[in-house]
C-alpha cells in the first residue's frame, strides 16, 4: 500500500471532529426547569442503554466517514490490485527525439535508432493503466508536431507515433521537455510521467543545466524517464559545410566552392572521397582528401562550372558508408546568370578617360581586354549625369552614381523604383556632389541611403591618412580579408571622406556598416531597399580621395558589392534544416498560390504570399529534410529552387558525459540505457502505483453517510 | 384588598364566574339540599354588630331603627353559618411552579381556587383554604363573609412554594381534622405517588367528603413538545437529566397516560371528581367543569 497524496493522512487527525462535535453538543444542551421528572426518568431508565448504543453508532459512524474522506483523499494505492493488471491512471507525455542523428542506424541494431523509440513509445503506451492519457511530442529543434495535449485515445496516440518520422533537423530536447512539463502541470493527474526517448548525443541536450533545472523543479509531482537509445558509433564522416566562395555565379565561369569534411569518428579517415555534382550529374573526378584524424575537419576547395543560367542544385557526396547516411551529402543552390550589366553614372567625366570619375570602376567590373568585354559576365556602361534621364534602366542589375552632384525628381522615383523591384544602388561621393540633396532627398525623404553625408574629414597627408580596419570583418562583403592569404584592406589610405551618420534619422530599412576605418567611422554602409540593396561609400571612386582603386581589394571590392546585389534576390535559398523560407517578390504576389515541394516528392504544400514591407513575401516552416525544394508561383509561372542542409552537430556523435548521465539520474525516476521495449515497459510498470482505493472509499463513505442518515433519523423518531 | 388580590380576580373570569355562578347557585342549594336544611330556613342568622354605609352595601341591610333614632345610616352585620363547607387546598410546591408560558401551574391554581372561593362565598356557602407543600403552610378556617374571601386572597397571593409535595399526608390530615363533612377541592399537579394520594381521597371519601380533584397541568406537561437536546432541571430537588426529548417521547406519554389514568379510575372508584386542567385553557373552562359536576352531582 502507498500513497499519492500522502500529506492529506494528517486530515486524520479530522476524527477528533465528530467528538469534539459530540463534546460540544453536551454543552449546547437546553436547560428546562421541568416538573414532570418522575416520567421522564422512568423513560430514561427504560430507554438508556438503547441511547446510548445508538449514540456510540453514530458517532462511530461518523468517525468511519471522516477517516474513509481522509484516507480518499491521500490516494492510497495497492500494489496487491497492481499484480492483478489494475494501476493507478497516469498521465503521461511522451518526447521522442526526432532529429537528424535519430536516424543513425547503430552496428549492433537492426533498425534506426528513431524506429526503436517508436517501438519503445509503443510499447510504454501499451504499459499504460486503462484509463490514462498521454501525450506526444516530437522533440526535434522548433519541432510542434504530434499530440500537445494528452489524449485517452490510446490508439490514436500509438497511431501518430508510428507515423511519425524522424527530421533532418538539429535538435534541442529542452524546449520540448518544458512544453511538456507545462503540459502535465495543468492535468490534475497524480502519476504524470515525462518520458523522453533520445539517443543520448550531447548535441540534443545543448541546454543541458536548464533541462535539469527544469526536470528538479517538476520532480516532485512529475516523473521523468530518461530513455537513451543511442550508442557510441565508431565512425561517421561528415559534409559539414559545402559554401559558394566566387560571389557571382555566372554562366561557364569557374565558381569555387569550399567544401568541409569532419571526422566524427575514432580512427582516421583515409582517402575520403567526394563527388561533386550538377543537377544530380556528377562532374569530374572525386576530391580526395587523404587522411582525416579523428575529431578533425579538413576543407578543400573546388571549381563547378554552370553550363546555363538559372537555379542548378550543386552536390557534394562522400563515397563512405557509415552509421548516418543524410549527412554524407550536401546540396546548396546557386543561381546562375548570363551576363549582368552596370550603369556608372560618371559625375566628373573629366578631359580623359583616365581622368573621369568611373574609370577605376569600370575596369573594376569588366578586368579584361576590350576584345574580350563582350563575353565578360559583367558589363558596364558609363553615361554623364545629363543622360540620366533619358537612359532606360531595364538592362541594368546596378546603378553606381560616381560623385554626381544631383538629378531631377523624375529620375528619383525611376530610381526608387528600380531599387525596389531589386536592382542595386552604390553611391561614391566626391567634390562634386550636393550634399543638402542626398542627405534631405535621398536619405531623409525616400529612405534610400542608409547614412547621411556629414562633416567632410579634411585632407590629411600621407602620413596622417585614414586607414581601413586591419581585422574583425564581419560582413560577408569583406570577409574574404579574414584569410591573411587573400591580402590586407589597411593598406589601403584615405586622405578625405564624409562622416556617414546612422543615427540622426529614422530609416525604414536597417543600415549596416560593412566597412569601417581604423578610427571606427564608417567606410561603407548598406542597407536592404525593397527587393534590391543600397551601398553607400564614405569617399571617392577615383583617387582623388583615396587610393583604394589602385589597391588590389578594389576589384574584389567592386565584384562582391555587385554580386551581393545580385543574389539579394535569392537571399534565403539556402538555409538550414528547420529555418523558417523567406521569399520576397513583388506586390504582384499579394495573395497569389504557389506551391513548395521536396525533390522527388509527388505532394506538395499549398502557401500564398502576403503583403509585406515593400511588396511581397513568402513564407514555409515544414521544412523537415535537408535537400533541395521547388517554389513554384503559378501566375506568372516561376520557379525558384532553395536547398535546406542539415545541422553539422547532429553528425556529431559525442555522447553526454558519465556526470551528466549521473545527474540525469538523480533529476529523473528511471534512467534507462537500453533499447528492449519490454524492458523499459517492465520498469515503469514496476514504478508505477497500483490502483488507487479512493473511489472504493469515497463510495464506502457515501455508503456510510446514507447509513448514518437513516439511523440518525430513525433514532431520533418519537420513541 | 390589596393589588395583587385584585389581579387574582381579574374581572372577565369574575364575570364569566359570575355568571355561572348564577345558574350554579340553585344546583349547589339544591344538591346541599338532600342532606343538609336549606340554607335560608334551616340557616341561624344571628345579629353580629353595626358598622356605618358605605356607597354600595345592599339597602335592605340598613338599620331602619336606627336610621329613625339617630339619622345614622347603620349596616347591620351578620355571622352567617352554613352546613356547606368547601375545604379548598392547593398544593404549593415547588413542581407547581413549572410554566412553560408567563404564568406558572400555581398561579393558575391560585387564581382557580380564588374563583371557586369566591363562588362558593358568593353562593353563601363557606370556605377553607390550605395551603401545602410538604406540610401545611398556610390555613384559613372556614368562612363565609367577604373579608374571609379577601384573607383567602390575601393568603393565596403571598404563598410561595418551598419545598416537594405530600399530597396524600395532607388529604389524610385534612380527613383526620376535618369533623365536618363538606367538598374538599385538592387544587394540585399531582405529581405524587397516585396509589398514596388515591388512598388519601379514599380516606376523605370515608370521613364523608365530597371530592374533587383538580389537577393543573401544564401544556408541554401533556403533551411535551420538546426537540433538540435538552437537559430538564428538576423542580423538586430531583436530579438533572440529560435526553433527546423526541426519542422519549413516546415513552414519557406512556407513563404520562398511565399515571393519569390511575388518577382517573382512582378518583372515579372513589365516586369522586378528576378534572385536568390545562394552563393554556381559559380558567372559566375550569369553573364551567366545576360548576357542571355540581350540577350533575345534584341531579343525581
Amino acid at each position: 500500500m502507498s500513497f499519492l497524496n500522502p500529506a492529506m493522512l494528517f486530515g486524520m487527525t479530522a476524527l477528533a471532529i465528530p467528538i469534539i462535535v459530540h463534546l460540544l453538543n453536551r454543552r449546547r444542551f437546553k436547560k428546562i426547569q421541568w416538573a414532570a421528572m418522575r416520567f421522564l426518568q422512568v423513560s430514561l431508565e427504560r430507554n438508556q442503554r438503547r441511547m446510548k448504543v445508538e449514540d456510540w453508532i453514530l458517532l462511530l459512524l461518523r468517525m468511519a466517514i471522516v477517516a474513509l474522506i481522509a484516507l480518499a483523499a491521500s490516494r492510497p494505492a495497492t500494489d496487491w490490485l497492481k499484480s492483478k493488471g489494475l494501476s493507478s491512471k497516469v498521465t503521461a507525455s511522451v518526447i521522442i527525439d526526432s532529429s537528424a542523428s535519430m536516424l543513425k542506424k547503430d552496428a549492433t541494431e537492426q533498425e534506426n535508432r528513431f524506429s526503436i523509440a517508436q517501438k519503445i513509445a509503443g510499447e510504454i503506451l501499451n504499459s499504460l493503466p486503462k484509463g490514462s492519457a498521454t501525450s506526444m511530442i516530437l522533440g526535434a529543434n522548433s519541432s510542434g508536431e504530434g499530440i500537445k495535449e494528452p489524449t485517452h485515445d490510446t490508439d490514436r496516440a500509438k497511431k501518430v507515433i508510428g507515423e511519425s518520422k524522424a527530421t533532418h533537423r538539429g535538435s534541442d530536447l529542452f524546449p520540448a521537455i518544458q512544453s511538456a512539463i507545462t503540459t502535465l502541470q495543468d492535468r490534475p493527474s497524480s502519476q504524470k510521467e515525462l518520458v523522453i526517448i533520445t539517443d543520448g548525443e550531447a548535441s540534443a541536450w545543448r541546454q543541458y543545466e536548464a533541462i535539469t533545472r527544469s526536470l528538479n523543479q517538476s520532480k516532485k509531482d512529475t516523473n521523468a524517464i530518461i530513455v537513451l537509445v543511442g550508442k557510441d558509433p565508431d565512425e561517421n564522416l561528415a559534409i559539414t559545410r559545402l559554401d559558394q566562395k566566387t560571389p557571382i555565379a555566372s554562366v561557364d565561369q569557374p565558381v569555387r566552392l569550399a567544401i568541409e569534411v569532419t571526422n566524427f569518428g575514432k580512427a582516421e579517415a583515409n582517402d575520403v572521397e567526394i563527388q561533386m555534382s550538377i543537377n544530380e550529374e556528377s562532374i569530374g573526378d572525386p576530391a580526395i582528401i587523404e587522411a582525416i584524424p579523428p575529431g578533425e575537419s579538413r576543407t578543400i576547395t573546388t571549381f563547378v562550372e554552370l553550363t546555363s543560367p538559372g537555379y542548378q542544385r550543386i552536390s557534394s557526396k562522400l563515397n563512405f558508408d557509415d552509421a548516418l547516411e543524410i549527412d554524407n551529402s550536401r546540396e546548396i543552390v546557386i543561381r546562375g546568370i548570363n551576363k549582368a550589366r552596370a550603369l556608372l553614372v560618371d559625375g566628373q567625366p573629366g578631359r580623359d578617360i583616365t581622368e573621369s570619375e568611373t574609370f577605376f570602376l569600370q575596369n573594376a567590373l569588366v578586368p579584361v581586354p576590350p576584345e574580350l568585354t563582350d563575353s565578360f559576365f559583367l558589363g558596364a556602361d558609363r553615361i554623364s549625369t545629363g543622360d540620366l534621364a533619358s537612359t532606360p534602366l531595364d538592362d541594368y542589375r546596378a546603378i553606381f552614381l560616381a560623385n554626381v552632384s544631383d538629378f531631377p525628381e523624375e529620375f528619383l522615383s525611376k530610381l526608387i523604383n528600380f531599387v525596389e523591384s531589386g536592382g542595386g544602388l552604390v553611391v561614391f561621393p566626391g567634390e562634386n556632389i550636393n550634399v543638402a540633396f542626398y542627405n534631405k532627398t535621398l536619405h531623409e525623404k525616400a529612405q534610400l541611403l542608409p547614412a547621411s553625408f556629414g562633416e567632410v574629414i579634411p585632407e590629411q597627408g600621407q602620413e596622417n591618412a585614414l586607414t581601413i580596419q586591419a581585422s574583425g570583418y564581419n560582413h560577408p562583403l569583406v570577409d574574404l580579408w579574414n584569410d591573411p592569404g587573400a591580402g590586407t584592406l589597411s593598406t589601403v589610405k584615405t586622405l578625405k571622406a564624409y562622416n556617414l551618420s546612422l543615427g540622426d534619422t529614422i530609416s525604414k530599412n536597417k543600415a549596416t556598416v560593412a566597412l569601417r576605418y581604423n578610427d571606427g567611422s564608417a567606410a561603407v554602409v548598406e542597407s536592404d531597399y525593397g527587393l534590391g540593396k543600397v551601398y553607400q561609400f564614405s569617399s571617392t571612386a577615383d583617387t582623388d580621395w583615396n587610393d583604394l582603386p589602385v589597391q588590389p581589394a578594389f576589384l574584389p571590392i567592386v565584384h562582391r558589392v555587385f554580386g551581393s546585389i545580385l543574389s539579394k534576390q535569392d537571399d534565403g535559398i539556402n538555409i538550414n534544416v528547420g529555418e523558417t523560407f523567406i521569399r520576397k517578390g513583388p506586390s504582384s504576389w499579394i495573395g497569389k498560390k504557389a506551391t513548395i515541394s521536396y525533390t522527388d516528392s509527388p505532394t506538395a504544400s499549398e502557401i500564398s504570399a502576403n503583403e509585406d514591407k515593400n511588396g511581397a513575401s513568402i513564407q514555409y516552416n515544414g521544412i523537415n529534410k535537408s535537400g533541395i525544394y521547388s517554389l513554384t508561383i503559378h501566375d506568372p509561372f516561376e520557379l525558384i529552387q532553395f536547398s535546406a542542409s542539415g545541422d553539422p552537430r547532429e553528425s556529431n556523435p559525442e555522447p553526454l558525459s558519465d556526470a551528466q548521465k549521473e545527474r540525469l539520474r538523480e533529476v529523473s525516476l528511471k534512467f534507462l540505457e537500453t533499447t528492449d521495449p519490454l524492458e523499459i515497459s517492465a520498469a515503469l510498470k514496476r514504478e508505477r502505483k497500483g490502483a488507487e482505493l479512493w473511489p472504493v472509499l469515497l463510495l464506502i463513505a457515501a455508503l456510510i453517510t446514507i447509513l448514518e442518515l437513516f439511523l440518525s433519523q430513525k433514532f431520533s423518531q418519537e420513541k | 384588598m390589596n393589588s395583587d388580590s385584585i389581579k387574582l380576580l381579574d374581572a372577565d373570569t369574575l364575570a364569566r364566574a359570575d355568571k355561572l355562578g348564577m345558574a350554579a347557585r340553585f344546583i349547589v342549594e339544591g344538591y346541599m339540599a338532600g342532606e343538609h336544611k336549606s340554607p335560608y330556613r334551616g340557616f341561624a342568622i344571628e345579629f353580629s354588630q353595626h358598622r356605618e354605609y358605605s356607597p354600595g352595601d345592599d339597602v335592605r341591610h340598613l338599620d331602619w331603627k336606627v336610621l329613625g333614632k339617630t339619622d345614622r345610616y347603620y349596616i347591620k352585620q351578620y355571622e352567617q353559618e352554613t352546613n356547606f363547607v368547601a375545604h379548598i387546598l392547593v398544593d404549593g410546591s415547588e413542581s407547581m411552579q413549572y410554566g412553560s408560558g408567563e404564568s406558572s401551574k400555581l398561579d393558575y391554581a391560585k387564581v382557580a381556587a380564588a374563583c371557586l372561593a369566591f363562588l362558593i362565598i358568593k353562593q353563601r356557602d363557606a370556605v377553607s383554604l390550605s395551603l401545602f407543600d410538604d406540610s401545611i403552610r398556610e390555613e384559613l378556617p372556614r368562612g363565609n363573609t367577604q373579608n374571609h374571601l379577601f384573607n383567602v386572597l390575601e393568603k393565596l397571593v403571598q404563598f410561595n412554594p418551598k419545598g416537594a409535595t405530600d399530597l396524600a399526608g395532607q388529604l389524610h390530615a385534612l380527613a383526620n381534622k376535618s369533623q365536618r363533612k363538606g367538598l374538599v377541592i385538592v387544587i394540585s399537579d399531582f405529581f405524587d405517588d397516585e396509589e398514596a394520594v388515591l388512598k388519601s381521597v379514599q380516606h376523605l371519601r370515608f370521613a364523608g367528603h365530597e371530592v374533587i380533584g383538580l389537577q393543573i397541568l401544564d401544556h408541554d406537561e401533556i403533551v411535551f413538545p420538546f426537540n433538540g437536546l435538552v437537559e430538564f432541571e428538576g423542580l423538586e430537588n430531583i436530579e438533572n437529566l440529560k435526553t433527546r426529548p423526541t426519542e422519549i417521547r413516546k415513552s414519557y406519554m406512556k407513563e404520562f397516560s398511565e399515571f393519569q389514568k390511575k388518577l382517573k379510575e382512582g378518583f372515579s372508584r372513589n365516586s369522586s371528581h378528576f378534572i385536568e386542567c390545562d394552563t393554556s385553557k381559559p380558567l372559566n373552562d375550569v369553573l364551567g367543569a366545576y360548576l357542571t359536576f355540581r350540577r350533575e352531582t345534584a341531579s343525581k
